[in-house]
């Protein structure tokens, strides 16, 4: 079974065909603005368009107001949203109404009672997405993943959910196989693990695709 | 791209009178006419030479698709009506576009321009993968476009997020005739979510086709002058 990928924190033009070209199903844009993957909404607009309706769009957003997401979506053609922040459920159901869009809700993981919001957000959530628990310094910022770590992938081995899920945090090529073996997760978010100094490199991209398709 | 206005009016209606009128208060507004599949079907060539008298271009979206005689007899059949252009489909194959072409260079007086459509925008790449064509949308479309430049096709009808990858593959010659854009003055809510005539004028489209926003506002002259505003004079 081919498992879905998305590519996240494009920022580039090339990293966006190379996404496209090898059938990623997804593509997510960072508007998280201490982030090194933030991309600015007159340049993610750009992309946006170019993907068209070829690849769903995710706009990350960490625990904003609902002006900044306005802000973003007046101008990005988004399809999906994911939030990456603490929003609570209720303010993440306030998010999904007012922008009309699905939502994916990001929870960082390191032991098992990370898990333990996750119930509260069945139902709300239109995905679930599994990221490695970040250090304390970027926590308090606000922002979890993108950090590059692993988390214990066999946390998730016995799990079902109702909800469709990502599993995130420090994929790449040289241990998603092994990472989806034991989580079984149908469904990939990769960032750093397609990037060569911290900049989206077409060929990897291509190449961890190939790998799980 | 030129200086004429890249802007086609889609005339997507049965009614024949309608059609005419709006048409003719558009001339000089807009770049052509796009007339499709639900006003031939209604209309045939019956009445189309009021078209071709207010002397505005002719787009003739019928997308025909048939085994490569038919095609080029269609085609032929067309020819009398003087379109500026007729799309077929490129998943016709080689063949037929060949035919096709071969039909059209026929013409007496004026050769219509052929255009290829690739893949529906309506599809996605699981739609596909149900008609049995395990493909990514993208290659898919890149792929069709090349075929029908190799056939002798003119150019292609694409998407607005194909502009840019067709310019670039395709050369600088190549029709490149897009649907599904807004006037950035029509974009409100959802409909901010696309392309407008500039964007898609500046990432490589040769003609737009528009219908609603102008063919569906109060005043459709103002709007398609509006539109031509967003160019560069």
């Amino acid at each position: 079974m081919t498992t879905k990928v998305k590519i996240c924190g494009i920022t580039d033009e090339a990293a966006l065909r190379a996404s496209l070209e090898a059938g990623a199903s997804y593509v997510g844009f960072v508007f998280v603005e201490f982030s090194k993957r933030y991309i600015a909404p007159d340049k993610a607009r750009t992309l946006s368009l170019l993907a068209g309706n070829a690849i769903k769009r995710v706009g990350l957003f960490a625990n904003p107001t609902d002006e900044e997401i306005e802000r973003v979506l007046q101008d990005v053609p988004l399809d999906f949203i994911q939030l990456h922040g603490q929003e609570t459920p209720a303010r993440s159901e306030a998010l999904k109404k007012k922008t009309n869009l699905p939502l994916i809700k990001a929870f960082p993981i390191k032991t098992e009672e990370d898990f333990l919001p996750v119930s509260d957000y069945q139902g709300l959530a239109d995905v679930f997405l599994f990221d490695s628990k970040p250090d304390e310094e970027l926590r308090k910022k606000g922002l979890g993943g993108g950090s590059g770590q692993n988390f214990d992938w066999s946390l998730l081995s016995q799990k079902t959910f109702q909800t469709p899920w990502f599993l995130a945090g420090g994929l790449s090529a040289s241990n998603i196989l092994e990472a989806i073996n034991i989580s079984k997760a149908q469904m990939i978010d990769v960032s750093s693990g397609v990037e060569v100094e911290r900049k989206k490199s077409p060929k990897l991209i291509k190449s961890l695709i190939q790998l799980v398709s | 791209m030129t200086n004429k206005n890249p802007v086609f009016c889609a005339l997507d209606t049965p009614d024949s009178a309608l059609a005419l009128d709006l048409a003719s208060k558009l001339k000089g507004h807009v770049g052509g006419l796009k007339i499709g599949l639900e006003y031939f079907m209604a209309n045939g060539s019956k009445n189309f030479s009021d078209f071709s008298k207010l002397g505005m271009p002719i787009f003739l979206d019928v997308k025909l698709h048939d085994i490569p005689n038919t095609v080029a007899g269609a085609i032929s059949s067309l020819l009398s009506l003087e379109p500026d252009f007729i799309t077929i489909h490129t998943s016709g194959g080689a063949a037929m576009m060949e035919a096709a072409a071969k039909a059209a260079a026929e013409a007496p007086r004026k050769k219509p321009k052929l255009l290829g459509v690739t893949v529906l925008t309506s599809l996605d790449s699981d739609d596909l993968g149900q008609l049995g064509q395990d493909v990514i949308t993208v290659r898919q479309v890149k792929r069709l476009a090349l075929l029908a430049q190799e056939s002798g096709l003119d150019g292609v009808i694409c998407s607005p997020a194909e502009v840019k990858m067709l310019r670039d593959v395709c050369g600088p010659d190549f029709i490149l005739m897009v649907p599904g854009i807004r006037p950035s003055w029509a974009a409100s809510g959802d409909q901010k979510r696309v392309m407008t005539p500039r964007e898609a004028v500046d990432q490589g489209a040769t003609h737009l086709v528009i219908g609603r926003p102008i063919t569906g506002a109060d005043d459709p002259v103002a709007a398609a002058d509006l539109i031509a505003d967003e160019f560069p004079a």
